[in-house]
């Protein structure tokens, strides 16, 4: 999907979700600034999925126990 | 010497000594809180009645605590039974505290003697120190600067010699860039060490309660206050090894920044530590990943203050909620892993080679006010990400780190060192931190 469509698509998402869930209508600064990071987070998501290919063997947990100190399994 | 200069080891000996009374250093601190605090705009309020009688208490009780008799302050989202916290924002927010954080239980207990609470940033949302309710804080060493945030005041209220020592948060960077722009001390605990009961919630992933103070070994004994465990900084032990980050970290330095931290590489050397370098795994999309944590998760909590009324936040804290509330929920859930991910790959790599590692805290001199947006648009997306290009990534990786001062730039601004350690290794932070103040004669 090009850029500009998943910005559009973060548009509309945030317009939804304000508009339906919440009850007010965001200003067209916020709703380009929303659409904007959409995108961003779009892409850096890709590229961190392809940059980590240990992702499917990872359990969220294990953040509490490599802070607590245990050394990282390889 | 002047008690607005005085660490927190200093006026301990002089008031076990007799030497000074807890009255009387509390007393010049309200004093200096009443003549700058116009300027500066530090303090959200003043409990002077309450502080001098505490002081007197103190002063009869001469062996108190490792505090005892100490002037103390808090950023105002902490909670103290009975008290308003403002949390930075408009009114319709304060909260009245039914409990008392277990932090400021502990320090009190030390005879730690709150006096003040600490202007910040709204809701704990943003990194210059602007705020649209109680207005912006200002450095104390040059007051057209930014003081950084979100814990403006406690950095300024320590550097203006107004506290001793105070509490401050650091979700991406809160505790150590104000420390680094106002020349103090600000330590960053390893996520969920501290506890954060007690204090304005904001991302569950990522709020860290911090400590500020003049120097490491203040920072020390608070840390000894809260835990019951004393930072091991003057004992002997094998030498540090000292990790110089190759890339990502050192990138984008302003010439002064860059200068100041390539002279700390010579202390380190010559107080003994080694130094090398070290390559660092890929940090770029760190400050991003952090932003899906902790936007998430504070849009869950706050989005009913992003519609128009009497209970709307302001621009800057609006714009960074409302991103959070775009974020699917299968993006939330890979970011979490990712973080693991990345945590393990610093940890067997940069981290098993070096005890710590350092870079600048801030990458660039401290700007002034009217250059730093507070508003929303991309300008303060820019800001934001220049400011805390250092810190957000640890904040991320959920590790340890201490901002100590580093010199001052040619605006005569102070700048600070970021000093990276394994989980739990804040003593280890501490003892650089110490050995680097130590070889600049702070």
């Amino acid at each position: 999907m090009a850029q500009n469509e998943i910005a559009a698509e973060g548009d509309v998402t945030q317009l939804t979700l304000c508009q339906y869930a919440y009850g007010f209508t965001p200003k067209p600064d916020e709703r380009a600034r929303f659409a904007a990071e959409f995108g961003r987070t779009c892409e850096m998501m890709a590229r961190l999925r392809d940059d980590m290919p240990e992702l499917e063997q990872v359990s969220a947990q294990e953040f509490m126990e490599l802070v607590r100190g245990r050394e990282p399994s390889q | 010497m002047s008690t607005a200069e005085l660490t927190i080891t200093q006026a301990s000996s002089a008031i076990a000594s007799g030497a000074l009374s807890a009255e009387d250093l509390t007393t010049e601190c309200l004093a200096r809180i009443r003549a700058r605090d116009p300027e500066l705009n530090a303090v959200i309020a003043l409990d002077a009645d309450a502080a001098l009688e505490r002081a007197r208490i103190c002063d009869r009780q001469r062996a108190g605590g490792l505090l005892n008799g100490l002037p103390l302050g808090y950023k105002d989202m902490f909670h103290r039974l009975g008290e308003i916290s403002t949390y930075g924002g408009p009114e319709h927010h304060w909260h009245l505290a039914q409990d008392t954080s277990p932090i400021i239980g502990a320090l009190e207990a030390a005879g730690g003697i709150f006096c003040a609470r600490l202007n910040m940033a709204e809701f704990a949302m943003g990194p210059t120190g602007h705020n649209p309710t109680f207005g912006r804080c200002r450095n104390p060493h040059d007051p057209v600067r930014i003081t950084g945030g979100s814990s403006s005041g406690s950095a300024a209220a320590i550097a203006a010699g107004y506290v001793l020592g105070a509490l401050g948060s650091d979700t991406g960077g809160s505790v150590r860039l104000p420390a680094a722009m106002c020349g103090v001390a600000g330590l960053k605990p390893t996520q969920h060490r501290l506890p954060v009961a007690g204090m304005m919630a904001l991302s569950a992933s990522l709020d860290c309660p911090g400590v500020m103070a003049h120097t490491s070994r203040d920072v020390a004994v608070l840390w000894e206050a809260i835990t019951g465990t004393a930072p091991a900084i003057d004992a002997d032990g094998p030498p540090l090894t000292i990790g110089i980050p190759r890339g990502y970290y050192l990138d984008g330095l302003d010439p002064d920044v860059s200068s100041a931290f390539q002279a700390t590489l010579s202390c380190f050397e010559r107080a003994g530590a080694q130094v090398i370098e070290i390559a660092i795994p890929d940090q770029t999309n760190l400050p991003h990943l952090a932003d899906i944590l902790w936007k998430s998760e504070a849009a869950a909590l706050h989005r009913l203050k992003l519609a128009p009324g009497p209970a709307q936040l302001g621009a800057q804290a609006r714009a960074r909620l409302a991103q959070g509330l775009g974020v699917q929920a299968t993006d939330y859930v890979d970011a979490m892993k990712m973080r693991v991910v990345a945590l393990r790959r610093m940890l067997s790599g940069p981290l098993s080679a070096a005890d710590v590692f350092i870079s600048p805290t801030v990458p660039v001199m401290t700007p002034l006010a009217e250059e730093a947006s507070a508003n929303a648009g991309d300008k303060m997306r820019l800001t934001l990400e220049r400011l805390s290009h250092a810190t957000r990534p640890i904040s991320a990786l959920g590790l340890p780190a201490l901002s100590v001062p580093m010199g001052r730039d040619r605006n005569a601004m102070p700048m600070g060192l970021q000093i990276v350690g394994r989980p739990n290794s804040e003593n280890v932070l501490l003892r650089a931190g110490a050995m680097l103040e130590d070889a600049l004669g702070h």
